[in-house]
């Protein structure tokens, strides 16, 4: 669901779609791997510049233990199943960990001065902590707010670059 | 500014509701109701029934054998499914062009719309008292208004953007202040034109301003515009700010966790409602 159709920029390149929940890697410079609408959910991209390779997680909650029905247990729906996942699949590709640009975006929040409804905020923090306790450094985030983000990552060059209906912006 | 008597012309343009389906939600409230009733009512209503047979033949309702009649489609969905399926086969039309003003890509108010029913109906257990068929109904025709406004919405929309990102306000004020009308209001003409009850007519009026009334249906279906806007099932062109959801959480004693839940429980609901759709 959610996949709109395929070159709306009118460009040449072919538009990778990553949907909620979903992973996409890639290793053809003509792609563009693309997520949109983050919320609260988080979007990490991964690029090895050398490799040219690429991937893209959209992941939507902190932590896996609260899912109650195992059998519908989706991982890519959460950070701690979700991020080792995309990192496996890009070292199977070939792609080399000190080589890997890590970007991170999304984490939007609902607007309370209480802070107390903050799922963007700890979506973010679970992906934080997860890259942390594996030394991987983020080469570069765009987080919080209250805008829903669309994400783009260009093959051909490693771009990341992130939209919403005001503004489109490298990180 | 658009002129009033445009917005009427416009409304008066519309197609009518089916009144099977509005017939439907009558009967399916009505104490004494049987499945007779309903398949009565249904049964000279072919692109219903084909509807209706396609999605019990779908992968999520596992028979041994192909359903072929409306009865027994009818006892294996049940009265509220049921009525959900009529209502999702009588809204589907009107956002079957490309609503320019709101959407990036075709259907993706339609993906909202239907996203929202879901989880607002997922959320009922925060409100036991309402009637499941009238919410999912209410929900999904929450953004009715957007598709008389689309046209107008897309002409001055570099306008509309420029006010929201100058004085930092929402959505539906930019419309207010830019077209001279906002799509809640307008929603609630349309269904008050197709004679749907105060209940129904008042989600789409008050659902960026649930403060105004004490509706739980009004409550119910602005919390689940507020997670399809967390999830991503939003129309992302007016997504730009939200406000007040902290107090609807706190007033229904929502946990951050159980927001989470609902999240994830929603998720799955509507992947197997849209699988079910396309079968």
């Amino acid at each position: 669901m959610g996949v709109p159709p395929g070159n709306q920029d009118k460009t040449m390149s072919k538009f990778v779609v990553v949907n909620i929940a979903d992973m996409k890697v890639s290793q053809k410079p003509s792609d563009t791997i693309i997520t949109y609408s983050l919320g609260s959910c988080i979007a990490l991209v991964l690029y090895d510049p050398v490799a040219k390779i690429g991937g893209m997680i959209h992941i939507m909650l902190p932590d896996s233990s609260i899912e109650k029905n195992p059998d519908r247990m989706v991982p890519l729906k959460y950070v701690d199943t979700a991020v080792p996942m995309l990192f496996k699949k890009m070292f199977a590709l070939g792609a080399k960990r000190n080589r890997i640009e890590t970007r991170v975006a999304g984490g939007s929040n609902v607007m309370d001065k209480n802070r107390y409804f903050n799922i963007g905020e700890r979506n973010h923090t679970a992906v934080r902590k997860i890259l942390w306790r594996n030394n991987i450094m983020i080469t570069g985030e765009d987080i919080g707010g209250t805008k829903s983000r669309t994400v783009k990552l260009f093959m051909d060059t490693g771009k990341v670059f992130v939209s919403n209906s005001q503004e489109n912006y490298e990180i | 500014m658009i002129k009033m008597s445009d917005i009427i012309a416009d409304i008066e343009f519309l197609p009518p509701f089916s009144k099977v389906a509005q017939k439907a939600l009558t009967v399916i409230r009505q104490e004494d109701f049987s499945m007779n009733d309903m398949t009565e009512l249904i049964r000279y209503d072919p692109a219903l029934t084909a509807n209706i047979l396609k999605v019990v033949n779908s992968a999520a309702f596992v028979t041994t054998r192909e359903i072929n009649d409306l009865k027994t489609a009818m006892s294996l969905l049940g009265a509220t499914q049921m009525t959900s399926i009529i209502m999702m086969s009588a809204a589907k039309k009107y956002f079957d062009k490309h609503l320019d003003g709101y959407e990036f890509y075709q259907g993706e108010l339609w993906e909202h719309s239907l996203s929202v029913a879901v989880i607002a109906v997922e959320l009922r257990r925060y409100a036991p008292e309402v009637d499941e068929s009238v919410l999912f109904t209410a929900a999904l025709l929450h953004d009715i208004g957007k598709i008389v406004l689309s046209q107008y919405v897309s002409a001055e929309f570099e306008q509309i953007v420029q006010l929201i990102s100058d004085k930092d306000i929402d959505f539906t004020t930019a419309e207010r202040k830019i077209i001279g009308f906002t799509h809640p209001a307008v929603g609630s003409a349309i269904l008050k034109k197709w004679n749907f009850g105060r209940t129904i007519t008042d989600v789409a009026k008050y659902h960026q301003s649930p403060e105004h009334v004490d509706n739980p249906y009004v409550d119910l279906t602005a919390l689940a515009d507020f997670i399809s806007f967390l999830i991503g099932k939003v129309s992302q062109k007016d997504a730009l700010a939200y406000s007040g959801y902290a107090r609807l959480l706190m007033k229904y004693n929502i946990k951050s966790r159980e927001l989470e839940e609902t999240i994830t429980v929603a998720t799955d609901r509507i992947r197997d409602l849209v699988e079910n759709l396309k079968a």
